[in-house]
């Protein structure tokens, strides 16, 4: 849905390049090559793989405290968690 | 792993009748209830910060729905600037593809650097467009512009992709590259990423590759939208939306299919992957000429300004870089009791969909082939989510 979360950066590697960051429970690895002086403990906005911009740590936690709220770390949605029917390419 | 922003699972599998496609979706779509019970003004405030990816998209939906249910009507002049800063957004969100992906399916090194730039200059736009951050809050009446510093930036962009995108200022290529003989020349003469990638899909045959007959969505007027959206099986429909029972298609290719550029591909190459490409270079470099022409002219509203359906609720939809955002705002005591959003990813996503049927239709070939053309195929229709491919054979 377009949304991004804040993750806060828990290790970044010794090029500065890629960093670890948690996003609530989950721990993804992300490329830093789009933001500039992101530290460990920064909070940073995180799309398909890179970090997009950095957050003040109000603005993330607020932002977070939103997410909580709506239970997107607790569960998946059963509503949106859809499986089709296979598609063929051959169909009538 | 589960990601709370959500992921698609897009899953080709190998039969005896060809290639088959499912699409599973994670995407969390009716997030949005966040909003019942918040005044409007925070809605407005507060929905950009959750819907980042394409925040302007979101906001300009979101003020026209809350403005359009509380029956006020913005002034043209603040449509048109809020316009301006969609279409900003779109050219980033495009070039994060023809910057970071292409470059990759060449099995190039994402030109990030580039990118990053990129980032700073809309950055900037953003902030000359819209110094008090109040362009998309309810009632907003007033528009400023640093038109000097505005400019510089402008000026710096079209520099940067004459560089590492078209091989000229972005006007200038639109002038060159109207119809199908331009684009040949084009592609013949520049040696950008974006340039190579296309002459390499039509020297590889791959051109017209995933064609599918999937028609696009239609101008839905707003009474149709609220009653598919605002109904008791709403929550289904914005999960997998259809227009009169049929998956449609709403996207960057879908708005410039009319273009000459992209009526002059279609008839060379098909509805494929090629000219789904072109298609967002194109809105690149149109959309920066429209921009280019707001700072100018103080471009009159293009747009019918939203006019309230009925009392208390309001439709309100944008232009988003991968096709038409909807929002629906329902309004009562200065509360917000029903938000929804339809996203263009759930209509190009859809499990009987463009991305499923294009992918349906390709060719089976080796693995790394396959993978490599439905890559394609994905960057092609665009989700703003992250998306796991995985391939696999017949079941017994």
């Amino acid at each position: 849905m377009c949304l991004a979360i804040p993750a806060r950066i828990t290790q970044i590697d010794a090029a500065g390049e890629n960093a670890l960051v948690a996003i609530g429970a989950v721990t993804k690895e992300i490329s830093l090559a789009l933001v500039n002086d992101a530290a460990v403990g920064d909070y940073v906005l995180v799309h398909v793989g890179y970090a997009l911009n950095k957050l003040s740590e109000e603005e993330a936690e607020y932002t977070l405290r939103l997410i909580e709220e709506i239970g997107l770390f607790d569960e998946m949605q059963d509503t949106a968690t859809l499986a089709s029917d296979p598609l063929t390419g051959h169909q009538a | 792993m589960s990601d709370p922003a959500g992921t698609l699972n897009i899953q080709l599998e190998r039969t005896s009748r060809g290639l088959t496609c499912r699409i599973a979706s994670t995407r969390p779509v009716t997030a949005a209830d966040l909003f019942a019970g918040r005044a409007p003004a925070a809605t407005a405030a507060l929905l950009p910060l959750l819907y980042s990816i394409c925040a302007k998209a979101q906001a300009f939906a979101c003020v026209a729905s809350l403005e359009g249910a509380s029956g006020r009507l913005p002034a043209p002049a603040v449509v048109a600037r809020r316009r301006r800063m969609v279409s900003v957004e779109t050219i980033r969100e495009h070039l994060w593809r023809i910057l970071l992906d292409w470059p990759r399916l060449l099995g190039e090194t994402p030109d990030r650097v580039t990118m990053a730039k990129i980032l700073s200059l809309v950055k900037d736009l953003f902030r000359l467009s819209d110094p008090e951050g109040d362009l998309f809050r309810p009632g907003a009446s007033s528009v400023v512009l640093d038109r000097r510093g505005d400019a510089r930036v402008l000026a710096d962009l079209d520099d940067i992709l004459a560089r590492q995108v078209f091989g000229a200022h972005p006007a200038r290529w639109l002038d060159e590259v109207r119809d199908g003989g331009g684009f040949d020349r084009w592609i013949e003469t520049v040696d950008t990423p974006a340039a190579r990638l296309m002459r390499g899909l039509i020297d590889a045959d791959e051109a017209a590759l995933g064609q599918a007959d999937v028609t696009g969505l239609p101008d839905l007027r707003d009474a149709d939208l609220i009653a598919l959206i605002d109904a008791p099986e709403g929550v289904d429909f914005l999960a997998r939306p259809t227009w009169r029972g049929v998956a449609r298609e709403t996207s960057p290719f879908t708005r410039r299919a009319g273009c000459g550029l992209i009526r002059d591909l279609i008839d060379r190459h098909g509805r494929g992957l090629l000219s789904r490409l072109a298609a967002q270079l194109l809105e690149v470099a149109l959309l920066l000429a429209e921009v280019r022409r707001e700072r100018a002219e103080e471009m009159p509203d293009p747009l019918i300004p939203p006019v309230p359906m009925m009392a208390g609720i309001g439709i309100g939809r944008a232009d988003a870089a991968r096709g038409l955002l909807v929002h629906l705002a329902r309004v009562e005591r200065e509360r917000v009791t029903t938000y929804r959003i339809l996203a263009p990813t759930e209509w190009n996503f859809h499990p009987r969909g463009i991305l499923a049927r294009s992918l349906a239709a390709l060719p089976d070939a080796a693995d790394d082939v396959l993978r490599r053309r439905a890559e394609l195929l994905i960057m092609a229709t665009d989700p703003c989510v992250a998306f796991d491919l995985t391939l696999s054979e017949t079941r017994v």
